[in-house]
């Protein structure tokens, strides 16, 4: 009887090892194609919802969020809109779960601008990024290239790039971008004050000091020649057909100073000065 | 009453440790160090936040263990299985009872976080050797060390408000949902607040706003300990800012005790 009792004992063991062996294996085999995640479970609850039932431990469920979203997007060669929809949800949990975390916006500017096509909801993260992350001006980089390069919102681009630009350490070409952006929506005046607030900073290399004077001046000049060329078409009712007519007819003494060895760039249909 | 008080917290304490709940507690320590610097390995920007995020969450994680699985058990025994009277029947007051009792699983909590809180620390440290981990700029270990000393106030605040609701209630299964009840809405009062002022869903003067107000004259802000956020990714801070909610956290723990105790003298066991 005894003998029976362990040999059955032995048996229903060797069953169930068996079993589990058999469906463990099974269960490997099955998920090995699926890659790193096959699901996203991404709570449906809104982001200031989340941040309650997180508690204390929002930083640590933020980084987990982020985690799968990364591993989702990156073993997923096809995502679908409604999917994307879920991701964004996702980005913006782990944004308000802790706000101040750097791969948040870096994530949601690489998947949610350029794979999902999603630029406005990139955005909108980048853009409560930098309101936290106030030394930092990646986001506002990020942001103002996605509202001129998606959205072809020059105005706001520039209007952010002169913004992020008097954040210390900011590099001197989101000034100069910024600058650029300017002239395309005729707001130069604004893109010189900034620039010239720029020069005022003592950390400033020698090199970097000179890019910024030389911008402020070709700004300037700009706005003069675009003054000259507004007084051209007043008097003769067409834009003039190079800059040297300016001076010809004597509303300019001459070209004003362009401290770049390139030419400005004149269309005389538009009246549109550029030098770069 | 100290030469009274220090026997209950001792034999608390030689209780904890016979149950192995340390041993427990410094395993997860050293599982600490290895999942930290894989978890954090899989991040590509803020990798000491990551590392620092693991760290403290542990502390608290393991803290809350402690206090829901362990702590609360430990006094509902007593009264379920009597063990309490071998204690009362010695000259040991009602009130020399909770206070021993609390200093006990108080040290118990204390040396876990010290565990933890160093484990942690190596792992951040561990982090930066092996994974080239940048620390924040501003970080600071006096700081990484004043989060750990604040959340393990926060895990006795909690632990004064376990002992109330053991005593006020009956059951130790009563007395772990109003525990827990009494941590989440700590930890989000505030948060609700803000919410509902920030979203203009009611006004100042509404009625929820009020009750949360009152609400928090009865519960204790636990959120007010957390500066998890600030330490990871080395935020200016002014430690001094703390004085207040250290003093808060103290009172407030001696508001529990007083209370548990008054409940116990009126108490039949």
């Amino acid at each position: 009887m005894v003998i029976f009792k362990k040999n059955a004992l032995f048996l229903v063991f060797s069953l169930f090892l068996s079993l589990f062996i058999f469906s463990n294996g099974m269960i490997k085999e099955k998920r090995k194609i699926l890659g790193a995640s096959y699901s996203i479970d991404i709570p449906s609850t809104p982001p200031n919802v989340i941040k309650l039932l997180a508690g204390e431990f929002s930083g640590i469920i933020a980084d987990y969020l982020l985690l799968q979203i990364g591993s989702y997007i990156g073993s997923n060669s096809e995502i679908s809109q409604d999917q994307w929809k879920i991701i964004h949800l996702g980005f913006e949990q782990a944004f308000e779960l802790d706000p101040y975390f750097q791969q948040t916006y870096f994530q949601a500017q690489a998947f949610l601008a350029w794979d999902a096509n999603m630029p406005e909801s990139a955005i909108r993260i980048l853009e409560a990024a930098g309101r936290k992350r106030t030394w930092d001006w990646r986001p506002g980089y990020y942001a103002g290239f996605d509202y001129y390069y998606f959205l072809n919102d020059f105005n706001t681009a520039s209007d952010i790039y002169l913004k992020t630009a008097k954040i210390k350490n900011a590099p001197v070409l989101l000034a100069l971008l910024g600058s650029r952006f300017a002239i395309k929506d005729k707001r130069t005046e604004a893109s010189i004050a900034v620039l010239k607030l720029m020069l005022k900073d003592n950390d400033l290399n020698k090199n970097d000091k000179k890019e910024i004077s030389d911008r402020i001046t070709i700004l300037k000049s700009i706005e003069v020649l675009d003054k000259a060329i507004q007084q051209f078409k007043k008097i003769f009712l067409v834009y003039p057909s190079t800059l040297d007519e300016l001076v010809y007819y004597q509303i300019l003494k001459q070209l004003p100073e362009n401290p770049y060895s390139k030419k400005y760039t004149y269309n005389p249909d538009t009246g549109e000065i550029k030098f770069d | 009453m100290i030469h009274k008080i220090f026997p209950v917290a001792h034999i608390t304490f030689i209780d904890c440790l016979r149950n192995k709940a340390l041993y427990g507690i410094l395993f997860m320590g050293i599982v600490l160090f290895g999942i930290n610097i894989i978890f954090t390995g899989m991040f590509s920007w803020d990798l000491s936040k990551v590392a620092v995020d693991m760290g403290l969450s542990t502390v608290s994680f393991a803290g809350l263990i402690l206090i829901f699985f362990f702590s609360i058990q430990m006094m509902s025994n007593d009264m379920d299985k009597k063990t309490i009277y071998l204690i009362l029947s010695r000259p040991v007051s009602k009130s020399e009872y909770i206070v021993g009792k609390f200093i006990g699983l108080s040290l118990v909590i204390l040396i876990s976080s010290l565990v933890l809180g160093v484990c942690a620390a190596f792992s951040v440290w561990l982090s930066t050797m092996t994974i080239n981990l940048q620390l924040a700029e501003a970080f600071s270990w006096k700081l990484f060390s004043l989060s750990i000393t604040l959340q393990t106030l926060s895990l006795l605040i909690l632990l004064s408000l376990a002992f109330l609701w053991v005593m006020v209630s009956s059951h130790s299964f009563t007395a772990f949902l109003l525990t827990l009840m009494t941590y989440f809405v700590g930890q989000n009062m505030e948060n609700v607040k803000n919410i509902i002022l920030s979203t203009k869903l009611m006004s100042p003067d509404s009625i929820s706003i009020k009750a949360i107000n009152f609400a928090s004259w009865i519960l204790p802000n636990l959120s007010v300990f957390n500066i998890k956020t600030i330490i990871a990714h080395g935020l200016p801070f002014d430690a001094s800012s703390m004085a207040a909610p250290v003093v808060y956290g103290i009172s407030y723990i001696g508001i529990c005790l007083c209370l548990s105790i008054l409940v116990f003298k009126k108490r039949e066991i």
